[in-house]
């Protein structure tokens, strides 16, 4: 039977426990660091989640408003928590993909995407006598490519376990 | 350093003919586009087949396609069958009108990641050129202008001109 071809993709390597703040992770084709505060959320409080991205060399990643899948921060859809605004992108660089003649909106450097997260008032949520930890699970989506190939889609898990307070 | 030696490994691994005769791992049925489950027993052509694993917002996939689809034009008549294998059901609802917009007539099967994993799939475009048995003639991964060449020269050699 035929086997590999082109190589496996390597798992993301994790490289702090996710009980931590800071959460970095490395694929084939970026790192990145994702930082979650504060780790206490009051009644009608707000965290921020800030991905610290940085493609490996030779690779590039979309930014929103390409046709191509766009590098985003997205909520489990479990998750009892919603994004309070669309993700904040830094001004995208454009990346010229010479087989097709045509300029991309991409990052292939290292950027920010900040997200800031509120509990989800429309799902049931019991409002805590004691304070109570809530798990905020989360994952990194994109797709990058280099100047020869591009990768499959990736979407790095994310994981922080936060109190929730009276 | 160590970049260089990744750039050449994967360098080399885009473009790989297979000396020993490999057979393709064969895929469970899948879906096509008018509904009909299909399995590689039914996509095997007369003389060789060409399977391809995309999706298609898959930038080098756009670029590679058109090329692709003119091979198909040229030798589906002379025993070259073609499939193009989806790897991701997310962007199934895309297909036809992307099929249409760049007036693709080569058939699709619908898969998903699994699928791609048990190909051990990395990157889009891949290529795999099959035999009328199923076994593999030669691989390609990615796309640089010129690789179409390639394509139709090992497209050529399996069809016996």
């Amino acid at each position: 039977m035929l086997g590999l071809r082109p190589g496996a993709q390597s798992p993301p390597q994790v490289s702090s426990n996710l009980q931590g703040r800071t959460l970095s992770m490395s694929t084939d084709q970026l790192t990145v660091a994702a930082t979650l505060a504060p780790l206490q959320l009051p009644p009608g409080g707000r965290v921020t989640l800030t991905a610290a991205v940085t493609p490996k060399a030779g690779m590039h990643v979309y930014a929103p408003g390409s046709r191509y899948r766009a590098v985003g921060i997205k909520l489990a859809a479990t998750s009892p928590f919603r994004l309070e605004a669309p993700v904040e992108y830094p001004k995208p660089g454009l990346y010229t993909f010479k087989p097709l003649n045509e300029q991309v909106p991409a990052y292939d450097a290292p950027f920010r995407l900040i997200a800031q997260i509120v509990l989800d008032t429309s799902k049931p949520i019991v409002t805590p006598r004691r304070p109570l930890p809530v798990t905020l699970k989360a994952s990194l989506d994109y797709q990058a490519c280099d100047n020869r190939f591009c990768y499959l889609p990736e979407s790095i898990p994310l994981q922080w376990t936060i109190t929730s307070t009276p | 350093m160590r970049v260089l030696l990744v750039a050449i490994v994967t360098a080399l691994a885009a473009l790989q003919p297979v000396t020993a005769a490999e057979s393709f791992k064969p895929f469970k049925k899948l879906k096509g586009l008018d509904g009909s489950q299909q399995s590689l027993g039914d996509v095997l052509g007369r003389k060789a087949t060409l399977v391809v694993f995309f999706f298609p917002t898959c930038p080098y996939c756009n670029a590679a396609f058109p090329e692709v689809q003119k091979i198909y034009d040229r030798y589906k008549d002379q025993g070259l069958s073609m499939v193009w294998i989806n790897v991701l059901p997310d962007e199934e609802k895309l297909i036809a009108p992307w099929r249409a917009q760049h007036g693709y007539t080569a058939p699709v099967l619908l898969g998903n990641r699994a699928v791609a994993n048990d190909y051990e799939l990395r990157m889009t475009p891949t290529h795999f050129l099959l035999d009328a048995k199923g076994a593999v003639l030669s691989t390609h991964a990615g796309y640089s202008a010129g690789d179409e060449k390639t394509l139709e020269r090992d497209v050529r050699q399996a069809l016996g001109q």
